[in-house]
C-alpha cells in the first residue's frame, strides 16, 4: 500500500486567507462545499505540497504568485502522508517574489528544498501531469478525456496504461547510431580497399626482390672491374717508373700536346710553312704604315713609342700594333666629332645666311613701298620750296590777309559812317563827323574810299592761297618721317649687304674645312681597315709559325722517347682501358646508388602499405562485428514490437472488463449494464496504433452501441470517470490515493450516491477524496462517510473569492 | 520540479500480478510491466539466445534510466563490439 493523505493545512493559498486545516479519517471522506467555499483550493493544495506546482501553473494558464491570496504576502501549505511504515510531513512556502522552500520531514530526518525534491520524486514515483490526469481528477480532465479527438484520446489511454513507454523504446531501438557507424566503416572499408592494398605488398615484395638481385650483380661486376683496374695502374706505375727522363719527356710531350691543342692542333701545324724573315719584315712594313697613321692623328708621341719596338721580337710588335690600332680608332672617332662639328658651323651659317636674306629682302621691300614718298616729297618742294620756306610764305600770307581784313573792316566802318551822314544830310543837311567832330555840309566833301568789293575778292584768294600753302606744309611734314625711315632703311640694307658677304665667305670657308676633315677621315678610315687586317693576318701567321715550331720540337720529344725504349702504345692502351673503367665503374657506382634509394623508397612504401592491409583487415573485422551487432538488435526490436502488441492486447482487455463492471455499478437506472472497449484500425506493422473505440451493451435488445452516439451526457462522463478508476484499478504506485472533484456535476443525487456508495466497497487499499457542492449528498453520506464541510475547516473569515 | 526518475513509474497491473505479493517499496521500483515484457520476450527468443540477452541487457537499461540509459546502453555495447571507444562514440 502506498501513501495516503493523513493531514492538510494551507494558509494564504488561493482562496484561502487565513488558515485551513484538514485532518483526515477512514478510507473515504466527502468535502463539502458550496461555490467558492475551497474545495478545488483544497486539492491544489496538496498539488502545490507534492510538485511545487499546479496543473494550471504548468499550463502557463496562471503565475505561481497567483496561488497566493491577495490579501497575504505568503502562502503555506503542509501536507502529512503516512503509510504503514511511518508519516512523510511536507511543507512548501512561495511568497510574492516567486520564491519557494521546501521542507521535507521523514521520521528523524528533515530534508530541504533539492534533497526534499529528490525524495518526493523518488518516494511518490508520479508526475504532476499523471498526478493531474489520474489521481485528482475533475469534471474538466474528465470531460477533456470523453470528448477529446479520437486520437488524442488514444495516445491519453495509451500513455495512462503505459503502452507508450513500450512504443518509445521500440523507437528508440531503431539502431539509427549503430547503422551510422557501419556506414561509416564501410566507407572507411572502401576506402582502405584490403584487395588492393594487398595486390599493391604483393607487387612491391616483387619489385624489391628484383632490386636487390640486380644489386648484387652489379656490387660482383663492380669487384671485378676494379681488381683489373688495380692491375693497369699497377702496370703504369711500372712504366713510369722506367726512366725519370722518360717521365720529363713525357710531362713535356704532355705539355707541347696542350699548347699544340690550344693553338688549333697538328692541322694547325700542318699548314703552309711561314718564314720567320718574312714576318719579320711583314711586322717592319706594318709598324711604319701605323706609325705613320699615329702622326696623322697627331699621336707623334704614340707613333715614337711604336717605332722603338724591336721588330725581331714578333709577339711584342704584334701586341704594339694592336694597341696602336686601337688608339689610331680613338683617334678616328676624334676626327669623326671634328667633322661632325665642322658640319654643324656649316648648317648654322647656312642658317644665318637665310635669315640676313630674308631680312634684306623685307627692308628692300620697305624701301620700295617709301620711295613714292620719297618723289612726292621732292616735287612738292620743287615747287613749293623746302618745309621751311613753305612755313615762311604761310605767316606772311597770314599777316597779309590779316591787314587786309583790317582794311576791309575799315573801309566798311567808313562807308557805313559816310551812308549815315548822307542819310543825316539827307534829312538835315547838316552833319557831324562822329570821328574828329568836323561840320560836313555836302556828300562830295566825303573823303573817297576803296570799294570794299576789291578787297573781299583779294581776301578771299589770300585765303585760297593761304589753304594751298597750309596743305601743302601738312603734307611735306606728313612725309618727313617716311624719308627719314627710308634714310634708315638704306642704312640697314647697306649694313645687311655687308654682313651677308662676311657670312658667305666664312661659309665657303667652313664648307672647305668639312671637305679636308672628311677626305682626311676616309683616308684614316680605309687606312684603319687595312691595317686591322694586315694585322689580323700577322697573328694568323705568329700562330702557325707557332704552331709549326712546337710540332717540331713534339716531333723531336717523340723522337727522343722512341729512342729511350719507352712503349707508348702500352701507355696509350693502359689509358684508354683506365678511361673505359673508370667509365664503367661511375655508371655502376651510379646505378648502385640509385638502386639503393629505390629500395629504402620501396621498404617505405612496403612498411606502410603492409599498415594499411592490417589497418583494412581490423575494419573489415570491426564492420562485420557491429554488422552481427545491428542484426541481433533488429531481432530484439521485432520481438520488443510483437510484445508491444500482445501487452496492449491484454490491457485493453482488462481495461475493458473493469470499466464495464465500474459503470454497471454506478449506472443506477439500468438502461445500459456494461462497457466494451476495442481498438480499431491498428497496423502495428505499417506504425498505426489504432482508435480507441468504447461500445455499451444496451440491456432492451442486449446489443452493443457504440457509447459516442447513444449515452446522453451525464451517461457518457459517468463512462470516462469509470475509465479512470479502472486505470487506477490496473495501476499500482507510491501514492495510494484518488481525488474526485465534483467529477460529474451533470448527474442527479441519486447517482452521485451511488458513485461514492460504489466507492466505499471499492480497491480498499486506495484513499478516495470526493468533493461536491450537494447538500443533499453531504447529509444523506454522514452515516457512510466522513463529511467535511469546507467552511468548518477555516479559521474565521478565511475564505474569500477564489 | 524535474522529470521523474524513469523506472519509479506507477506500475499498471496485469492478470496474476496481485498473487506477487509485492510491497509498495518494491513495486514503486520494479515495473510489472517490464516483467510482463521480459516473459514475451523470453518466449520469443527462447531459440535466438544472443538476442535475448541483449533484449535483457536493453530493457534493463530502459527500464532503469529510460531513453538515455537505454542509448548509453548501445554506445556502450558497441564499444564493446568495435574494442574502440572513442570512435564508437563519434560514429
Amino acid at each position: 500500500m502506498g501513501l495516503r493523505l493523513k493531514e492538510l493545512e494551507a494558509e494564504g493559498f488561493r482562496a484561502f486567507s487565513g488558515k485551513v486545516r484538514l485532518r483526515l479519517e477512514g478510507r473515504v471522506a466527502l468535502l463539502y462545499g458550496p461555490p467558492g467555499s475551497g474545495k478545488t483550493s483544497i486539492v491544489r493544495a496538496l498539488e502545490y505540497a507534492l510538485f511545487g506546482s499546479t496543473r494550471e501553473v504548468r499550463a502557463r494558464a496562471l503565475r505561481r504568485e497567483d496561488l497566493i491570496n491577495d490579501a497575504c504576502g505568503e502562502a503555506r501549505v503542509r501536507v502529512v502522508l503516512a503509510d504503514e511504515s511511518g508519516e512523510v510531513e511536507v511543507e512548501r512556502t512561495l511568497d510574492r517574489k516567486g520564491r519557494s522552500r521546501l521542507r521535507v520531514v521523514v521520521g528523524a530526518s528533515e530534508l530541504l528544498d533539492e534533497r526534499g525534491e529528490e525524495y518526493l520524486e523518488e518516494r511518490l514515483g508520479i508526475s504532476l501531469e499523471e498526478f493531474a490526469r489520474e489521481v485528482a481528477v475533475g469534471h474538466l480532465e474528465l470531460y477533456a478525456l470523453a470528448y477529446a479527438p479520437p486520437s488524442a484520446r488514444s495516445r491519453l489511454i495509451d500513455g495512462m496504461l503505459g503502452i507508450g513507454e513500450l512504443e518509445r523504446l521500440y523507437r528508440e531501438l531503431s539502431g539509427r547510431e549503430i547503422r551510422g557507424y557501419i556506414e561509416a566503416l564501410e566507407d572507411e572499408a572502401r576506402r582502405l580497399d584490403a584487395k588492393a592494398a594487398r595486390r599493391e605488398l604483393e607487387r612491391l615484395k616483387d619489385e624489391i626482390k628484383r632490386i636487390r638481385e640486380r644489386r648484387r650483380e652489379l656490387t660482383g661486376e663492380l669487384e671485378k672491374l676494379k681488381a683489373e683496374r688495380k692491375v693497369l695502374e699497377e702496370r703504369m706505375a711500372e712504366l713510369m717508373k722506367a726512366s725519370e727522363r722518360v717521365s720529363e719527356l713525357v710531362k713535356e710531350r704532355a705539355r707541347l700536346e696542350a699548347l699544340l691543342e690550344s693553338l688549333g692542333g697538328p692541322e694547325v701545324a700542318r699548314a703552309p710553312r711561314v718564314s720567320r724573315q718574312y714576318l719579320v719584315m711583314y711586322a717592319e712594313k706594318l709598324r711604319r704604315e701605323a706609325a705613320d697613321l699615329l702622326e696623322d692623328l697627331y699621336l707623334g708621341a704614340e707613333a715614337e713609342e711604336l717605332r722603338r719596338v724591336r721588330t725581331s721580337d714578333l709577339e711584342a710588335v704584334s701586341k704594339a700594333l694592336s694597341s696602336a690600332l686601337e688608339r689610331a680608332k680613338g683617334a678616328r672617332l676624334r676626327l669623326e666629332y671634328e667633322v661632325e662639328r665642322a658640319r654643324g658651323e656649316v648648317e648654322e651659317l647656312e642658317d644665318e645666311i637665310r635669315e640676313l636674306e630674308d631680312e634684306l629682302a623685307r627692308v628692300e621691300s620697305e624701301i620700295r613701298e617709301l620711295e613714292d614718298s620719297k618723289w612726292r616729297y621732292e616735287g612738292l618742294t620743287k615747287k613749293y620750296g623746302e618745309p621751311g620756306e613753305v612755313a615762311k610764305k604761310v605767316a606772311q600770307l597770314e599777316v597779309k590777309l590779316k591787314s587786309l581784313r583790317a582794311e576791309r573792316g575799315k573801309v566798311a566802318c567808313i562807308k557805313t559812317l559816310q551812308a549815315e551822314l548822307l542819310d543825316s544830310l539827307r534829312r538835315g543837311g547838316e552833319a557831324k563827323c562822329p570821328v574828329c567832330g568836323s561840320r560836313v555840309a555836302e556828300a562830295t566833301g566825303l573823303p573817297r574810299v576803296e570799294a570794299p568789293e576789291r578787297l573781299e575778292r583779294e581776301a578771299e584768294r589770300l585765303e585760297r592761297e593761304l589753304r594751298e600753302l597750309r596743305s601743302i606744309e601738312r603734307e611735306l611734314r606728313r612725309l618727313e618721317p617716311a624719308l627719314r625711315d627710308l634714310s634708315e632703311l638704306a642704312e640697314r640694307r647697306r649694313e645687311l649687304e655687308e654682313l651677308l658677304n662676311e657670312r658667305l665667305e666664312e661659309l665657303e670657308e667652313a664648307r672647305a674645312r668639312v671637305d679636308e676633315l672628311e677626305t682626311h677621315l676616309a683616308s684614316v678610315n680605309r687606312r684603319i681597315a687595312d691595317l686591322s687586317t694586315a694585322c689580323k693576318r700577322l697573328e694568323e701567321y705568329l700562330r702557325r709559325l707557332r704552331a709549326q715550331e712546337l710540332k717540331a720540337r713534339l716531333d723531336e720529344v717523340r723522337s727522343e722517347l722512341a729512342a729511350s725504349g719507352y712503349d707508348e702504345e702500352e701507355e696509350r692502351r693502359i689509358i684508354e682501358s683506365l678511361g673505359r673503367l673508370g667509365a664503367r665503374i661511375s655508371r655502376i657506382e651510379e646505378e648502385l646508388k640509385e638502386l639503393g634509394e629505390r629500395e629504402k623508397e620501396i621498404v617505405a612504401k612496403l612498411e606502410r602499405t603492409r599498415a594499411a592491409v592490417e589497418a583494412a583487415q581490423a575494419v573489415e573485422e570491426k564492420l562485420a562485428r557491429v554488422r552481427r551487432l545491428y542484426e541481433t538488435l533488429m531481432r530484439v526490436r521485432e520481438a520488443i514490437r510483437e510484445a508491444h502488441v500482445t501487452l496492449r492486447q491484454k490491457l485493453v482487455e482488462r481495461l475493458s472488463a473493469s470499466t464495464s463492471q465500474l459503470f454497471k455499478a454506478m449506472n443506477v437506472y439500468g438502461e445500459y449494464d456494461g462497457v466494451r472497449i476495442e481498438v480499431k484500425g491498428a497496423d502495428e506493422l505499417r506504425g498505426r496504433h489504432g482508435h480507441y473505440t468504447f461500445y455499451v451493451h444496451r440491456i432492451s435488445d442486449d446489443k452493443l452501441v457504440p457509447a459516442a452516439s447513444r449515452l446522453s451526457d451525464g451517461q457518457r462522463a459517468l463512462l470516462t470517470l469509470s475509465l479512470v478508476l479502472a486505470l487506477n484499478e490496473l495501476k499500482e504506485r507510491g501514492l495510494s490515493l484518488i481525488i474526485l472533484d465534483d467529477p460529474v456535476p451533470n448527474v442527479d443525487d441519486e447517482t452521485k450516491r451511488a458513485i461514492v456508495e460504489h466507492l466505499v466497497e471499492w480497491r480498499r487499499d486506495l484513499q478516495v477524496i470526493v468533493t461536491t457542492q450537494s447538500r443533499r449528498l453531504a447529509e444523506e453520506m454522514k452515516d457512510v462517510v466522513p463529511v467535511y464541510d469546507v467552511r468548518e475547516l477555516c479559521s474565521a473569515s478565511c475564505v474569500e473569492a477564489a | 520540479m524535474g522529470a521523474k526518475a524513469h523506472g519509479a513509474h506507477d506500475v499498471v497491473k496485469l492478470e496474476g500480478a496481485e498473487e506477487m505479493g509485492a510491497p509498495h517499496q518494491q513495486a514503486a521500483g520494479k515495473s510489472l510491466l517490464y516483467e510482463e515484457l521480459r516473459k514475451i520476450l523470453a518466449e520469443r527468443l527462447r531459440d535466438d539466445l544472443e538476442a535475448l540477452r541483449l533484449a535483457e541487457e536493453l530493457v534493463a537499461a530502459y527500464e532503469r534510466g529510460g531513453p538515455r540509459a537505454l542509448r548509453e546502453k548501445l554506445r556502450e555495447l558497441l564499444r564493446e563490439v568495435v574494442g574502440d571507444g572513442a570512435k564508437a562514440e563519434g560514429a
